[in-house]
């Protein structure tokens, strides 16, 4: 093949810029730490990358879901710890007072606390958080209980997503644990009955109320063991939202990330043959007829 | 045969070895030149005559220096440019149109659809909270901008090209008028003057890469000028201009006005940098463009089906979030939050029961339950919308992948017409070397001839 003057040079010129181009890039790749820089750079590594990205922002997305149903769940569980000190004190005072030994005037003075302990159990059952009613229900328009102790809320629960479809119920069915399920009376009306039985002196009545009160205190155990449990259900959660970031961090930086020992070393391949190129233009650019004319 | 004629043909070797000397010079002066291709002087035996059973030759005769050049590698060199900048243009042009995608760097609409979805669940946490309820519509507002955005910005990019379109044709226009003014000169001289010759041929050359043409060698030195496959650019001494006209969607189309009749040549230009340019406007980015519309038109559809379904804060239904599109194209430029929810964050419709305002979240699940379900246009919003992004990856690599092919097989050509055709100073020094001895030489003739003759004349004395 015969080789013109202009093909020497064009030669030359192509290979010097074909390896300034590689060197560009991967100086450009170590630099930022990122080696996919156009969606057509690597289009199946760039496909896992979108979708890995999506992935840690959906499980922040579901994070958030869960920490807010877990508040709801605590401040839950906390008012019930209270409702169940309450209810205890009742007991106790429903056992005492059962026993005919005590007198009218003595019954008629524990009138007064069975007062006190209501009016805090209303307090307790129209507790707020961030607006809502804890036990109100799923509407939560209003206060559950008015002050004669009577529901105005719905049975509904909130319930609230925490991705893929699935929710967390953070709020107990309204109502729950005041209200007796099978039709029997509501812890407000258990303390009616018990009021207005010791005002009357009337110890029958109140032995029939302590079995009211039992059914109350076991509601209420019950009432916090399913929200234990809901507690458990959102740390099982948390595991897999964690080995699912786990899992969509790695994707990320496998596709995404320089190789930065590969990398390096490709860059000083590339160093080295850009020097051999700048080299043989040079020797080539002297060496003609006309220096041995 | 006289001594005369000795000093006659001493004459032509030196005359010979001049015009080699010229040749070889103008090759030299001429090596970078581009477009150029070398001469070479050629010489022949001049006419001879016989005396008796003698033969005597008058000496050498020389002929008109002659470019070398080979039409059919031409030919071949010419449609792989065309392809080359068909790929090329169209690579840089997708590579820019790129810049409208920030969804690689964590940014842009991806994580903008996303935050939609992610205040819907905020929103189903705390149906009663008016913040939540405001961020609601702050992230369907962000949204909404931003895919008005993408929507706007592929247009442009779009219309951006109208331009190149122009400049391109002005470019064909501007060498096919010259092509026929060079014919006409070139037509009518004889010998065919060579740096005429270069300067069309460079032209065409310049032509071919814009589009892909065909050149008819004509008798008499003309080239007749065609679009492959299409009509005339040039006839002997006559240019027909391409022209411009934009159209009903705004896009610049090709035409061209041939004895009376208006023709639309922009489907039928598929290489060469026009070609590129169209490829990328017409096909590409008018494809990606109606992905991203689709996309717009479906996701709004499938957000407001589920919010109209729902009752706001105040007791309201049947709303729309977003503006409800008329039609596919221009849905995402047009994308905004319907005016009777914007700024009414009591409008967002999160219950399902208007007796249960204001706890009542089950609205607002719903509408967070659109992230995992197949939504939009038959996939989730996420996956949706990276099927957006592929389209647009795919084409950029497809565009870079041929453009490195396609160069290569031009650079090729290229060499193998630079092999040919372009200058080596290596041969020209060599020649400079056969030339300068066969002047001496010749010379040496003369000298002898004129020793002879004086020899001749110093007989008489």
């Amino acid at each position: 093949m015969r080789i013109s003057s202009g093909m020497i040079y064009r030669q030359s010129l192509d290979s010097i810029d074909k390896h300034r181009q590689d060197a560009a890039r991967l100086q450009n790749s170590i630099s930022s730490g990122v080696r996919l820089h156009s969606l057509g750079d690597d289009t199946g590594a760039v496909r896992n990358v979108l979708r890995a990205e999506a992935q840690i922002r959906d499980v922040e997305n579901s994070r958030k879901g869960i920490d807010d149903a877990d508040r709801l769940l605590a401040e839950t569980d906390s008012n019930l710890d209270s409702i169940g000190k309450v209810t205890d004190r009742i007991l106790e005072l429903t056992v005492q007072f059962a026993n005919d030994t005590y007198s009218a005037a003595d019954r008629a003075e524990a009138v007064q606390e069975v007062r006190q302990l209501r009016s805090r159990m209303v307090e307790l059952a129209n507790t707020q958080s961030n607006g809502r009613f804890l036990f109100g229900g799923l509407g939560s328009g209003a206060a559950p209980y008015d002050a004669a102790g009577v529901f105005t809320g719905d049975t509904g629960a909130l319930e609230i997503p925490v991705g893929r479809g699935s929710t967390v119920e953070a709020t107990v069915s309204g109502g729950q644990p005041f209200e007796d399920p099978t039709g029997g009376p509501s812890l407000f009306t258990t303390l009616d009955n018990l009021e207005t039985a010791l005002a009357t002196d009337d110890g029958a009545t109140i032995g029939l109320v302590l079995d009211e009160v039992h059914g109350h205190v076991a509601r209420i155990s019950e009432t916090r063991q399913e929200v234990g449990h809901r507690f458990e259900r959102i740390e099982t959660l948390r595991g897999a939202l964690d080995r699912a970031e786990l899992s969509a961090a790695s994707t990320l930086a496998d596709e995404r990330d320089t190789d930065l020992p590969s990398a390096v070393l490709a860059l000083q391949q590339t160093e080295l043959g850009l020097q051999a190129a700048l080299q043989i233009t040079s020797r080539l650019a002297d060496l003609n007829l006309m220096n041995f004319l | 045969m006289s001594l005369f004629s000795m000093l006659r043909v001493g004459e032509s070797g030196t005359k010979a070895a001049q015009y080699g000397v010229n040749t070889v010079s103008e090759n030299i002066a001429n090596v970078n030149t581009p477009g150029y291709a070398r001469r070479t002087a050629t010489q022949e035996t001049g006419p001879s005559y016989r005396i008796g059973s003698l033969e005597f030759g008058m000496g050498a005769r020389t002929l008109s220096a002659q470019r070398v050049v080979d039409q059919t590698l031409t030919e071949r060199t010419r449609r792989a440019s065309a392809g080359a900048s068909y790929a090329e243009s169209r690579s840089s042009h997708l590579a820019r149109a790129e810049a409208v995608f920030a969804d690689l760097d964590g940014a842009g609409l991806s994580p903008a659809i996303d935050r939609v979805f992610d205040s819907f669940t905020r929103l189903a946490a705390a149906p009663q909270d008016r913040t939540a309820r405001a961020e609601t519509l702050a992230a369907a507002t962000d949204f909404a901008t931003e895919i008005s955005r993408y929507g706007t910005d592929i247009r442009n990019e779009r219309l951006a090209l109208n331009d190149e379109v122009r400049n391109e044709v002005d470019a064909i226009n501007r060498i096919t008028r010259e092509v026929a003014e060079l014919n006409r000169t070139i037509g009518s001289s004889d010998p065919k003057p060579n740096d005429l010759l270069d300067r069309r041929d460079a032209l065409l050359d310049d032509l071919a890469s814009r589009v892909d043409i065909d050149v008819l060698q004509l008798d008499d030195g003309q080239v007749s000028v065609n679009l492959r496959g299409g009509p005339g650019l040039v006839y002997e001494t006559h240019s027909t201009p391409l022209s411009v006209q934009t159209n009903v969607n705004g896009m610049v189309e090709v035409h061209q006005l041939n004895a009376g009749a208006d023709q639309d040549l922009t489907a039928q230009i598929r290489t060469g940098s026009l070609g590129g340019i169209l490829a990328t406007r017409d096909e590409d980015l008018a494809t990606v463009e109606t992905q991203i519309d689709q996309y717009a038109f479906d996701f709004a559809n499938a957000v407001n089906t589920v919010h109209a379904a729902g009752y706001g804060a105040d007791g309201v239904t049947g709303r729309n979030l977003f503006t409800a599109p008329t039609q596919v194209a221009g849905a995402a430029a047009g994308m905004s939050v319907d005016a009777a929810v914007a700024g009414d964050p009591d409008a967002v419709a999160a219950a399902t029961d208007p007796l249960l305002l204001p706890g009542d979240n089950r609205n607002a699940t719903a509408l967070a339950a659109l992230k995992d379900q197949a939504s939009v246009g038959g996939q989730t919003p996420g996956a949706g919308f990276r099927g957006v992004l592929q389209e647009m990856g795919d084409r950029l690599a497809s565009a870079s992948l041929s453009a490195e092919s396609t160069g290569l097989a031009r650079d090729q050509l290229q060499t193998m017409r630079s092999s040919l055709e372009g200058v080596s100073l290596d041969e020209e020094m060599a020649a400079l070397i056969q030339y300068r001895t066969a002047y001496q030489a010749a010379a040496q003739v003369i000298r002898t001839a004129d020793e002879l003759l004086q020899e001749t004349i110093n007989l008489k004395r």
